[in-house]
């Protein structure tokens, strides 16, 4: 009973954090400049995804690790430090995006600037980590996040070219902007593939005092809930394909995105781009905190649960309390949060290899894993779109700077 | 005299000849009540990653694919080893007397 | 056992199983004839960033001399006190004792507790 209920809440968790202002901004710029054809991007990302959420289940429930645990011990702390350092700074940029999701998404409601609601935001989002339990947060978070479902009836309402759009699942040359294409798919991997949701689920499996009986359940939860969080991000790009292509809108400003819905559901468009980005965001950032908490106390070996009170665990918490408070000062100073998201996804891709090959050394450690190690099918999907991230990544950054 | 293990790790080895057979890897040990006697040194040799620079990121991913071919791993018994410069660590023994490990 | 897979960079555990950090440094005596002994287990930052470079090390040790709660010097914990090598290193002794927690209680008392709802008010 207990494991359907896990099953239950960890597809909601799946699908309420999947959507985040990466992989909204990301897909619904690529829908508008390209139309469906970037459709691969997700799909490559989303099942990418998968196996590294799997695997991440895995290695907590066999061995009780996290994957930072595992990676300190196995690798030792001048590797491990190297990682860290990689890993939390563009986790960092990316919590800086999702706080400035929130608040733009306030911006729309209000017509009050974002960086008003920069403190506001950040102090929520710290009340929630300090006062709440890790249950409260992956479900509540998640739960509200549903209304990002409202993308997926949008697509629906607007009647998509099913043939062409399936059709876009297979990767192809696009007739514009090469570089700008390059560069987006790079984006979507980024957006899809977050390390942050590898550490936050590892973390969370041994919050929830996995073992190996939860194997056939993390499968399933990994498997469908991020499946049905890709095809949000889909829909998200169908949207913005079907909404702003025709009409040769470009999504560069948040404004402009937030009429992303208002086609297909003209009454309530607006308030559920809203409130989508608004939940979804908050999720995110909620999780994103937590993961570069986790990596620190992990890594160093300090006390750390969220389900323990937060003076009971000081380092910890400090951790959280410090880069939620420092992730609001760029935007107070305005920064646009879309600039750094689309940034902050390409970089993902960029440092991929750095996050993901310690983790597959140790997917396939008989150590760690025993008799559960990866099997061919899981290190062969993740190497391949690793490598392709990261080889896309260096090609199309430069040319996008460079192309200004 | 008192050595850190974990400075030890890395540091490069070589014969009575003065030439470089690897970097220590490991060490093997034998619990007691109040020590750990160190039973031998697993040395890594590998003229390949030598050439890479950036040994920080790149020995501990080696290791892990324990590719023999790339990586070799001898086993000195600790009567083999001279510590007494432990910054430069000596063999007490020709190169072709090595033992790989098993 | 072997050293660097099994006791570096392993979770310490007390006595009351309250984690005390990892094992970021092991002690070796070395004498000129007899067999290498390691000693002591070693936590503390300084042996860490000693790892990553010699500057960085000795910069957060004359750091840590200048400033920082409880012990300035590295916590040597000798072989003696460890219990079990396992998944985490099992010892013998107190966390708070031996000083491993000195930064988490100072943390606490100095930033964690004076924010209201950390937990600090429900002990009294």
């Amino acid at each position: 009973m207990k494991k359907i209920l896990q099953l239950s809440l960890g597809i909601v968790t799946s699908v309420g954090g999947f959507l985040e202002i990466g992989s909204v901004i990301t897909a619904a710029q690529a829908g508008a400049q390209f139309g469906y054809k970037l459709l691969w991007a997700i799909l490559l990302g989303t099942l990418c995804l998968i196996f590294l959420v799997e695997m991440s289940g895995r290695l907590a429930a066999v061995s009780k690790h996290t994957i930072v645990d595992a990676t300190r011990e196995r690798f030792g702390f001048p590797f491990f430090f190297i990682v860290l350092i990689g890993v939390v700074l563009i986790a960092f940029m990316v919590l800086v995006a999702e706080l400035g999701g929130i608040g733009f998404g306030i911006q729309i409601l209000t017509g009050v600037g974002f960086p008003w609601w920069a403190v506001p935001v950040s102090l929520l989002v710290w009340l929630l980590m300090w006062k709440g339990t890790f249950g409260l947060i992956e479900n509540g978070a998640s739960l509200l996040g549903l209304v990002t479902i409202s993308f997926l009836v949008s697509a629906l309402k607007l009647h998509p070219d099913w043939s062409s759009a399936a059709s876009s699942l297979l990767p192809s040359m696009p007739d514009g902007d090469k570089a700008r294409y390059g560069f987006l798919a790079v984006s979507i991997l980024g957006a899809s593939i977050s390390p942050y949701l590898m550490y936050f689920y590892s973390s969370g499996a041994i919050e929830d005092k996995w073992d190996t009986t939860y194997i056939p359940i993390n499968r399933f939860i990994a498997g469908l809930g991020m499946t049905f969080g890709g095809a949000l991000s889909m829909a998200v790009l169908v949207v913005a394909a079907l909404t702003f292509q025709p009409r040769g809108i470009q999504v560069d400003t948040f404004p402009q995105a937030a009429l992303m819905m208002t086609t297909a559901l003209p009454r309530w468009g607006f308030y559920l781009f809203a409130f989508s980005m608004i939940f979804a965001c908050f999720g995110a950032a909620l999780e994103v905190s937590l993961a570069i908490a986790y990596f620190f106390s992990q890594g160093f070996g300090w006390n750390w649960s969220q389900d323990i009170k937060p003076s009971k665990n000081s380092r910890f918490a400090f951790i959280y309390t410090l880069i939620i408070l420092l992730a609001a000062i760029p935007l107070v100073f305005g920064i646009d949060p879309i600039k750094v998201t689309v940034l902050s996804m390409a970089l993902t891709s960029a440092t991929l290899p750095l996050a993901i090959v310690p983790f597959l050394l140790l997917m396939n450690d008989p150590i760690y894993l025993g008799k559960y190690r990866n099997g061919w099918i899981s290190n062969t999907v993740v190497s391949i779109v690793v490598v392709i991230s990261f080889v896309l990544a260096v090609i199309s950054i430069p040319l996008q700077i460079i192309g200004g | 005299m008192d050595v850190h293990v974990e400075l030890l790790l890395g540091t490069k080895v070589r014969d009575t000849d003065g030439n470089i057979v690897g970097r220590i890897e490991e060490l093997r040990v034998d619990r007691d009540d109040n020590s750990c006697r160190v039973e031998s040194y697993l040395i890594g040799a590998s003229a390949v990653i030598e050439r890479l620079s950036a040994w920080t990121l790149i020995r501990p991913v080696a290791r892990a694919l324990h590719a023999h071919k790339l990586y070799q791993v001898y086993d000195v018994r600790w009567q083999d080893m001279d510590l007494s410069d432990p910054a430069r660590p000596k063999l007490r023994i020709a190169r072709s007397d090595l033992r790989h490990v098993k | 056992m072997h050293l660097v897979r099994d006791v570096l960079d392993k979770k310490l555990t007390d006595r009351e199983n309250c984690p005390m950090g990892r094992v970021s440094g092991l002690l070796m005596r070395v004498s000129e004839t007899g067999q290498p002994r390691v000693t002591h287990i070693v936590i503390g930052g300084a042996t860490l960033w000693m790892r990553i470079h010699p500057v960085v090390g000795r910069l957060s040790s004359r750091l840590r001399k200048l400033w920082g709660p409880g012990r300035r010097e590295a916590i040597r914990i000798p072989w003696s006190q460890v219990q079990t090598v396992g998944r985490d290193i099992k010892l013998d002794c107190k966390a708070r004792d031996i000083g491993a927690l000195d930064w988490e209680i100072w943390l606490a008392r100095n930033v964690i507790e004076r924010i209201p709802g950390s937990g600090s008010e429900e002990e009294e």
